[in-house]
């Protein structure tokens, strides 16, 4: 990875398209995580890309590369997720039947499996990112917290709570 | 790392099918000559006609009396609470084991599970004095209810779902009898839960196999979530996947307290915690809620409320438990704007005051996913989703300031 790295920061495409397709996975679980429709998550990536590429050459430790493209992910992924909410026009009639902007609303129940769709389905936004890093992309409280803006320790107490949430609604069903 | 946490490293693995079309998108997206911004799908030309929603449930309010009214909210009690380990003192007050086990058979009985054979009987703590008996068949029938004697139980078939269950079909309306049945069948009665949700596995439900239905009760239009009796089943061969009851005292309170002054209330508790913030109200209404001491401990000491420090070890921490009681409250949704992290555009406080005495009497952070944007006329318009109802709505928002 961090030859490729070498390489992408020398201006080599192909390079930085193979660390991308590396961590197609990752990165579309991540935006996931915000955006149900699938050209939004498009629309995300291809964004993320066009500017990694373009400030890849400042970056200093290619050991926080991931760090650092999952950052700037989330950063599109809210943008278009609050753009979307805003050109969303909803007239009040609908709004107790239409599904609106949140990514949770399509996805299958899963009732005992805690996999993407659960945490998707049943935690608060900076919950499910919280858990995908930390159990998914295998991040520390540090990484994340250096994700999110977030002290370490806020990191731990949000993570033990989502943790808890997520085994109680497994244990107990709906209704917690 | 426990055993929760393997499961998690493991469940949140699973393969995820990631759409051809996505790789695609990875692989030209620094093509300059295939780079073609995607236009999103969506509809985009529906334009926003926001009616001014007047809360109904606001017209029931009645104006403080003369009658002094007595506080309920009391400080929570300062505990040491270890999950693994039920003292002796815990232990003293939960209903015996034979008693359990008579309760249990006799559920499993009710439900036609008479000819199973109990493989494991636990006293399982998920909180300081919040303990359950948990029982589990040899065929992963599983059972579990207040160990205190407390009405009501879990009761889980997790067979249904390894059978071939996804032919399945019925309608919303039909999901709705069927449950009716099941639970007339097993000797519910359902004439005071008049609030009903009917919910099915997938979206398009002409293709869900297994369907959801909750039967709350309800007061003056208020529905009290912690009292109701939820039913899942799969469809044609009605076979129960779980059948819930429970079951809480509701206090049923007056409403002498005003909207503003909830608000009120609400903002200068906020206010007075950390400065620096934006604080504003997005809305408030009446509902019926748990109290907690959440609040208490983000009011009065925001510092371990932000970052706990309460694990004394690994396993034992400080819990604040307060008086169990489900009231009527004003709940007051407070839009907390810190720009300093990423994620937090949308931060949410939501205080529970109580309706009847005005105290704050509970609490819960993020209960709203939520996004607020002004329109070129100014005006605030605010997209909400309520956690516990899975509502998404659509207010203007109420501001303050």
């Amino acid at each position: 990875m961090e030859e490729l790295i070498e390489k992408a920061k020398n201006g080599d495409k192909d390079a930085f398209g193979n660390i991308m397709l590396s961590l197609e996975k990752d990165l579309y679980r991540i935006a996931k995580l915000r955006l149900k429709n699938n050209d939004d998550i498009y629309d995300a990536v291809q964004e993320t890309i066009l500017i990694a590429f373009k400030s890849i050459k400042n970056i200093k430790e290619p050991q926080y590369f991931k760090t650092w493209i999952i950052k700037i992910l989330i950063n599109e992924t809210n943008n278009i997720y609050r753009k979307k909410c805003t050109k969303k026009i909803v007239s009040f009639e609908e709004i107790n039947t239409v599904d609106i902007i949140d990514a949770l609303d399509n996805i299958e129940k899963v009732e005992e499996l805690a996999d993407f769709n659960f945490i998707c389905k049943k935690l608060k936004y900076e919950e499910r990112v919280i858990i995908a890093l930390y159990y998914i992309e295998n991040f520390t409280d540090k990484e994340i917290g250096k994700v999110l803006k977030l002290k370490e320790k806020t990191v731990t107490t949000k993570r033990t709570r989502a943790k808890q949430k997520i085994k109680n609604i497994i244990e107990k069903g709906v209704k917690v | 790392m426990d055993d929760f946490d393997k499961k998690l490293y493991h469940d949140l693995n699973l393969e995820i099918e990631v759409p051809k079309e996505f790789t695609n998108i990875i692989k030209e997206s620094l093509n300059n000559d295939k780079i073609k911004k995607k236009v999103s799908h969506y509809s985009l030309t529906k334009i926003i006609s926001v009616a001014c929603a007047s809360l109904v449930l606001t017209a029931g309010i009645a104006y403080a009396s003369t009658e002094i009214v007595k506080n309920i909210w009391k400080e929570p009690e300062k505990v040491v609470s270890n999950n693994n380990i039920i003292t002796a003192e815990e232990k003293a007050e939960c209903i015996t084991k034979e008693k359990a086990t008579a309760k249990a058979n006799e559920i499993f009985k009710k439900f036609g599970y008479s000819n199973e054979k109990i493989k494991s009987t636990t006293l399982e703590k998920s909180s300081y004095k919040t303990i359950d008996w948990r029982f589990e068949t040899e065929s992963e029938i599983s059972l579990s209810f207040n160990a205190y004697g407390k009405d009501g139980f879990w009761l889980f078939n997790a067979n249904v779902l390894k059978k071939d269950i996804k032919n399945y079909r019925t309608t919303k309306e039909e999901a709705e009898k069927t449950a009716r049945k099941i639970c007339e069948k097993y000797g519910y009665d359902l004439s005071k839960y008049t609030n009903v949700s009917v919910k099915a596995n997938l979206i398009e439900e002409k293709d869900a196999y297994i369907w959801y239905v909750d039967f709350s009760k309800e007061y003056n239009g208020l529905v009290n979530s912690y009292d109701y009796i939820s039913v899942a089943f799969i469809p044609e061969v009605n076979e129960i996947y779980y059948f819930i009851v429970n079951t809480s005292e509701y206090d049923n309170n007056t409403v002498e307290i005003e909207k503003e002054k909830a608000i009120n209330t609400a903002l200068e508790a906020e206010k007075n915690i950390k400065t620096g913030y934006e604080v504003e109200c997005l809305d408030a209404y009446l509902s019926i809620k748990k109290m907690n001491s959440d609040a208490y401990l983000r009011i009065n000491d925001y510092e371990q409320y932000i970052e706990p420090k309460n694990k004394l070890t690994s396993k034992e921490e400080i819990e604040y438990v307060v008086e169990k009681h489900i009231r009527k409250v004003w709940n007051v949704i407070l839009l907390i704007r810190n720009t300093n992290s990423l994620l937090e555009h949308g931060n949410t406080y939501s205080y529970y005051v109580d309706a009847t005495t005005g105290e704050i009497i509970g609490g819960e952070s993020d209960a709203c996913d939520i996004t607020v944007e002004r329109d070129k006329g100014g005006k605030k318009y605010t997209f909400y989703r309520d956690y516990e109802t899975g509502e998404i709505l659509l207010k203007e928002a109420y501001i303050t300031h």
